[in-house]
């Protein structure tokens, strides 16, 4: 059959293993990686039924054809085609008769590519993953006017000419924040015309990739532009390990940093904790990790690798196959100008001291000994208002305190560090005692505290206004981390300001 | 109903809040060289933010 037959709307598969093994090889291209894992993921899930969307017309794919692929002189074609995953075994008369999302696992758009097929992607996590942290969206699609939702994490292939690795992992950051609400819906080609050519010596296309300034470039034109870490230059936490570098053989460079600091993990967990997807520049390759889990007592990450595809884990940054990582970058809302490790070592402080005083309260002396002896830790999140507000009477605090937090005048942003006892968190019990709040449009050096809770007491402190104080029964409640997401914002067009198409 | 605002009657607490709302206030209260240490790290956060190596913002990614 033709790429694209005109009169053909679609048509439904019940793939057994030799059906998955056909479309992989119709469909898979010369890096067929990538849809081979998609592929393992729905059927980890249970998929059933494929419906494949003849002739769609795919935003991304459209303007990627726009502004590179018509200029050649065998251009693919400009349609796409778009697999949707079912756990149900479905005929046409029962897609039509869809009436909700239940038995929906997500979609995988086909490009006309052979060398990088998979277009926009969003599938459920499988069920193995069920307990890992993931920064997912809410995603909807509609398929023969059926509306159809899933939750998932948007992944995206880089075809080699147009999209590279860069592009398409910052095309995944971006997509998260998107659906987020976070900023106006932008498409891939939109990324690649935003690169500036002026900081490299090379042509944008073909590509032959971005340097790590560009993409800021990139992100900074998409709103919102990214924190920068550089391995070499890791911050300190305190109550968190300071490696040491291993001992440099004779003759032999020190090892990079990227081969033994483990700090990197804490600092990528906080921001995937917060809901934004990570990237991660390795050798001459990025790709996005998009949650955690433990597993073995060690931290496994979760990546969209656009070699890999979505959902891919990592045993150990240390030993992947691009290691050393040299660099993390972190898109953020651009009002959230502290950093999650000045929030965090400036509530390590503050309980500290708190408990330290002559007149300190034996439950906050217990707390401040607790995190000197490593048996309560501190976790950081930033949230939006909305979202802290929202979940404060889910998480078992006093009616008081709760009542107090939520009518507080907070910045839109927040940085929340929570301090756990570690016996518990690891029962998985309520396992939070203290909570500190700081405004995340305020500065580095020194985060200004809005709110604290600390055993028996709520405090808020209103900007320009008189202090809140209220009771707090001196008991454990249940981290923000542990309750179900919020509702997702999701958005039905595009907030932000578009870029203009250039042409090819 | 707003919540009535501290009164300061209870002086204990309006000490603590003091401490609680400033952090370098209550860390009057810790050894040196825990204050150090803290200051120490809070410097790193700053200093990574403003001087990660620029060598690593020119590699290529592809």
């Amino acid at each position: 059959m033709a790429w694209v037959d005109p009169d053909t709307h679609g048509w439904v598969i019940h793939p057994d293993d030799a059906a998955w093994g056909s479309l992989l090889a119709e469909y898979g291209g010369e890096y067929p990686d990538p849809l081979r894992q998609v592929f393992k993921v729905v059927r980890e899930s249970g998929c059933q039924t494929v419906v494949v969307e003849n002739r769609y017309v795919d935003r991304d794919y459209r303007a990627d054809h726009q502004a590179f692929w018509g200029a050649k002189f065998q251009p693919p074609s400009a349609f796409a085609r778009r697999l949707h995953f079912f756990s149900a075994h479905l005929d046409e008369e029962g897609v039509l008769a869809l009436e909700n999302s239940d038995e929906y696992l997500g979609y995988t758009v086909l490009r006309p590519l052979r060398f990088g097929p998979v277009g926009r992607t969003v599938v459920a996590p499988p069920p193995g993953l069920a307990g890992a942290r993931l920064a997912v969206v809410d995603d909807e699609v509609s398929l023969w006017g059926a509306r159809l939702r899933v939750t998932g994490v948007p992944f995206c292939q880089q075809d080699t000419e147009f999209l590279t690795c860069a592009h398409v992992t910052a095309w995944i950051c971006h997509y998260v924040a998107w659906r987020h609400g976070l900023s106006g819906r932008r498409t891939t080609a939109d990324l690649v015309l935003a690169s500036p050519p002026i900081m490299s010596e090379r042509r944008v296309y073909p590509s032959p990739g971005m340097t790590l300034k560009q993409l800021q470039a990139v992100f900074a034109e998409l709103g919102h532009p990214a924190l920068f870490y550089g391995l070499s230059r890791m911050p300190r936490v305190e109550g968190v390990e300071d490696p040491e570098p291993p001992e440099a053989e004779p003759g032999v460079g020190p090892e990079p940093p990227g081969l033994w600091d483990t700090r990197m993990i804490s600092v990528i967990c906080r921001y995937l904790n917060s809901g934004f997807p990570v990237l991660v520049a390795g050798r001459e390759h990025a790709l996005a990790l998009v949650g955690w889990y433990r597993a073995e007592g060690g931290i496994r990450f979760v990546s969209c690798d656009d070699q890999a595809g979505p959902y891919a884990t990592i045993g150990s940054p240390f030993k992947h196959g691009k290691a050393p990582w040299h660099s993390i970058m972190v898109p953020l809302p651009p009002r959230v100008l502290v950093s999650a490790e000045a929030a965090e070592n400036r509530a390590h402080l503050a309980l500290l001291g708190n408990g330290s005083g002559a007149d300190a309260p034996p439950e906050w002396r217990t707390l401040a000994e607790g995190l000197q002896n490593r048996a309560f830790t501190l976790r950081t999140v930033v949230r939006s208002v909305g979202d802290y507000k929202e979940q404060l009477p889910a998480q078992g605090r006093g009616d008081q305190a709760v009542r107090a937090l939520r009518l507080a005048r907070l910045a839109h942003f927040v940085w929340v560090v929570e301090a756990h006892d570690k016996a518990r968190l690891r029962r998985g019990e309520p396992s939070v005692v203290a909570e500190y709040v700081f405004d995340a449009t305020s500065n580095d050096r020194k985060p200004d505290v809005l709110a604290a809770t600390l055993p028996g007491l709520t405090f808020v402190f209103p900007p320009e206004g008189q202090r809140v104080t209220s009771a707090n029964p001196v008991d454990f409640w249940t981290s923000f981390l542990s309750l179900p997401r919020t509702s997702a914002t999701l958005p039905t067009t595009g907030v932000g300001v578009e870029l203009e198409s250039r042409d090819a | 109903m707003a919540i009535p605002p501290d009164d300061g009657r209870d002086a204990r607490i309006a000490a603590l809040a003091e401490r609680v709302e400033d952090p370098d206030l209550a860390a009057t209260a810790l050894p040196d060289e825990v204050r150090k240490a803290h200051l120490s790290a809070q410097e790193s956060v700053v200093d990574a933010r403003r001087n990660a190596e620029l060598r690593e913002g020119q590699l290529r990614i592809h």
